[in-house]
């Protein structure tokens, strides 16, 4: 059952399962602080800033095919809303290197490794899919707490 | 004289920063709150503080068991005390 009081809620990427669905390997866990009722600006425009980041031309408007829509904003979901992980990528440390820890972990897309590219889409679509039960009320059928 | 008139008396700030403490470790405890499971505890076993918490609990535990007291050594067993006049009569 899930905590009431949650601010926060992981996703899962990568796990294997088997054909009834059980988890075989588990997979890459992430962390995400729940959007307030903000969401849909400020992501949209951090998507806006990713785009802007990546090629400095475009001033961040949106260009003529889906991928870059998409990806700028999973980038800006994980720069905004990543709380940890399990996998050390998103701030900047490709496979093989040693994390520094005298420097202060960062989630900046630019230093995404590029091997990593489709599990930042996974993460995208599956941070849209867990953070749709946030964005519509449950109904216990009875009424109010304070009623 | 109180210490808001002279707090580098009375405190650790000297020049208006706080003397006694390891920016450093701040740092890394940032790092195990961005951090879960797996890469938590490669991260703890890379930067030596799991080695220091069993440090520490042994240290604990060995103090629970009375065994760090005057006369034992670090690994609890006692030490043999030498005679303070041994020798003493070879000076003359």
């Amino acid at each position: 059952m899930p905590d009431v009081l949650q601010d926060t809620f992981d996703i899962e990427i990568n796990q294997v399962t088997d054909k009834d669905g059980q988890t075989v390997t588990p997979g890459d866990t992430f962390k995400f602080k729940i959007p307030t009722i903000k969401f849909d600006i400020e992501v949209s425009y951090r998507a806006a800033d990713v785009r802007r980041r990546a090629y400095p031309d475009s001033q961040g408007q949106y260009a003529v095919d889906m991928a870059s829509i998409a990806f700028s904003r999973s980038c800006a979901i994980l720069e905004m809303y990543l709380v940890s992980s399990t996998v050390v990528w998103p701030y900047g440390i490709n496979d093989g290197q040693t994390l520094d820890p005298s420097k202060q972990p960062a989630v900046d897309f630019e230093k995404f490794p590029v091997q990593y590219t489709d599990d930042v889409y996974k993460i995208g679509e599956a941070f849209e899919q867990a953070v749709t039960r946030f964005r519509t009320r449950g109904n216990t059928n009875q009424g109010s707490a304070t009623a | 004289m109180a210490a808001i008139d002279d707090p580098e008396k009375y405190s650790f700030v000297r020049g208006g920063v706080q003397t006694n403490t390891n920016p450093g470790a701040g740092t890394r405890a940032k790092w195990t709150q961005v951090l879960m499971g797996k890469a938590l505890t490669n991260f703890m076993w890379v930067s030596g503080i799991a080695t220091g918490n069993r440090a520490a609990a042994a240290y604990r535990a060995k103090q629970r068991q009375g065994k760090l007291q005057p006369g034992f050594s670090r690994g609890g067993k006692p030490i043999p005390m030498k005679d303070p006049n041994a020798g003493a009569n070879d000076q003359g």
